[in-house]
């Protein structure tokens, strides 16, 4: 078994890589207004003045600088020319989501994609191919970095398994993200009341909890695992994409960039396909 | 990688596992993160809501483009700096992106706070007062 190793493309990922990081890229900067006021500057907001970001010029040097990246990208080309278009993405979408981040309120989703760009583009650079496997072995290995980070925050900072054992407690996270959304809207309670009853179900059912926050720390530890391969890969692709819908199901949360990376990065719907044609010619031949 | 397979792997695993280190060392430094959210769970919550003067709740996503989650975070981080004024200065975060939204607060609005907790195998809420030190 080969880990960590470069993945093998299927007939047309090329392009799908291109286009499917560019397209991530572009979703995250549309999720970033401007930011008002950087009044908790972090990363290079802290050490150069990031104000201008938010001006009106500063948002059409962000967002034509963000299209032009895209359209680069898409275009393809070689080693210097990808690496060129990612870092023409990775810049704006960095400078804006460092903004952004910058209120006193973080966005890890951004975050996961800055660093999914900034792995594609040093892998391209530095790869022995330098083409768009490199780009997608550079952005998986920095994807499945941010699920360990994740991961690793839970038994670290839980002081072992407390993440695990305190599972039930999650119930309050429950009410509070439903909470929270019926105040963004001053909704009625329809949806709180409904929080609640999950959360006194999840009381009622502890040792359930646990597996839950047992399962998604050992599937956060082992994304790795699915770099370079594609039926490893697609398979925890899809596991934790299902986690994702199962938090959304339950807590209200949503991971859209997340999961936009996961399904571009190791789920690769056009490996699948080309898999499955592969095996219907073995299956006809 | 251009090297032998043998520095290629070992790329590749600090590609990993850097990024994980530099987060728990550095924190909150964009793009880096301990990435430690919903890492510990507790039996206390707060959330933190806009209500108008007469504490109806406020639509605050329409009014000012903040969500109540980062309202809290804001809070968190003002308090974490500087306890004294901090609820004043969130409420005057919230009223400057409710003047670039084109929604201005209307005249009484402020914060409240409501803390959930977890108790008899439920989670009751508790209304709580937000007051400046």
């Amino acid at each position: 078994m080969t880990l960590l190793a470069r993945p093998t493309l299927a007939p047309g990922e090329a392009v799908w890589v291109r286009v499917a990081l560019a397209a991530v890229a572009l979703l995250s900067l549309s999720t970033l207004p401007s930011a008002p006021s950087l009044d908790f500057p972090v990363g290079l907001a802290a050490a150069v003045d990031l104000g201008v970001i938010g001006s009106a010029a500063g948002r059409v040097v962000i967002v034509v600088g963000a299209l032009l990246g895209a359209l680069l990208l898409v275009r393809g080309g070689g080693r210097r020319r990808l690496a060129a278009a990612v870092g023409l993405l990775l810049l704006p979408q960095l400078l804006a989501a460092t903004a952004w981040n910058s209120q006193g309120f973080a966005h890890h989703g951004h975050q996961a994609v800055t660093l999914a760009l900034a792995g594609a583009c040093i892998a391209v650079l530095i790869d022995d191919v330098g083409d768009e496997s490199s780009l997608l072995f550079g952005a998986q290995l920095l994807v499945a970095s941010c699920y360990l980070g994740a991961g690793v925050a839970k038994m670290v900072e839980g002081a072992g398994f407390a993440f695990v054992t305190d599972a039930p407690l999650l119930a309050v996270e429950v009410v509070k993200t439903a909470r929270q959304h019926q105040a963004d809207h001053a909704l009625a309670m329809d949806d709180v009341d409904r929080a609640h009853a999950v959360a006194t179900w999840i009381l009622a059912h502890p040792h359930v909890a646990r597996a839950a926050a047992a399962g998604t720390i050992l599937l956060e530890v082992s994304v790795w695992l699915g770099v370079g391969s594609f039926g490893r890969g697609a398979l925890i692709g899809v596991l934790v994409v299902a986690m994702h819908r199962a938090i959304l199901a339950v807590m209200g949360l949503s991971f859209p960039l997340w999961e936009l990376l996961v399904i571009a990065c190791f789920v690769r719907p056009l490996a699948a396909i080309g898999a499955l044609r592969a095996r219907e010619r073995r299956l006809g031949a | 990688m251009r090297a032998r397979p043998r520095v290629a792997l070992v790329v590749a695993v600090f590609a990993v596992v850097g990024p994980v280190v530099i987060g728990r060392i550095v924190g909150e430094q964009y793009p880096f993160s301990p990435l430690s959210m919903y890492a510990v769970p507790g039996p206390r919550r707060q959330v933190v809501l806009l209500v108008d003067g007469e504490a109806r709740p406020l639509p605050i996503v329409a009014l000012t483009g903040v969500s109540a989650a980062r309202l809290e975070k804001r809070l968190r981080r003002e308090i974490q700096r500087e306890p004294v004024g901090a609820v004043a200065r969130t409420l005057a975060f919230l009223s400057s992106s409710a003047q670039r939204a084109g929604t201005p607060l209307p005249v009484g609005a402020r914060l409240t706070l409501i803390e959930l907790v977890v108790a008899d195998g439920g989670v009751s809420e508790r209304p709580a007062i937000l007051e400046d030190r």
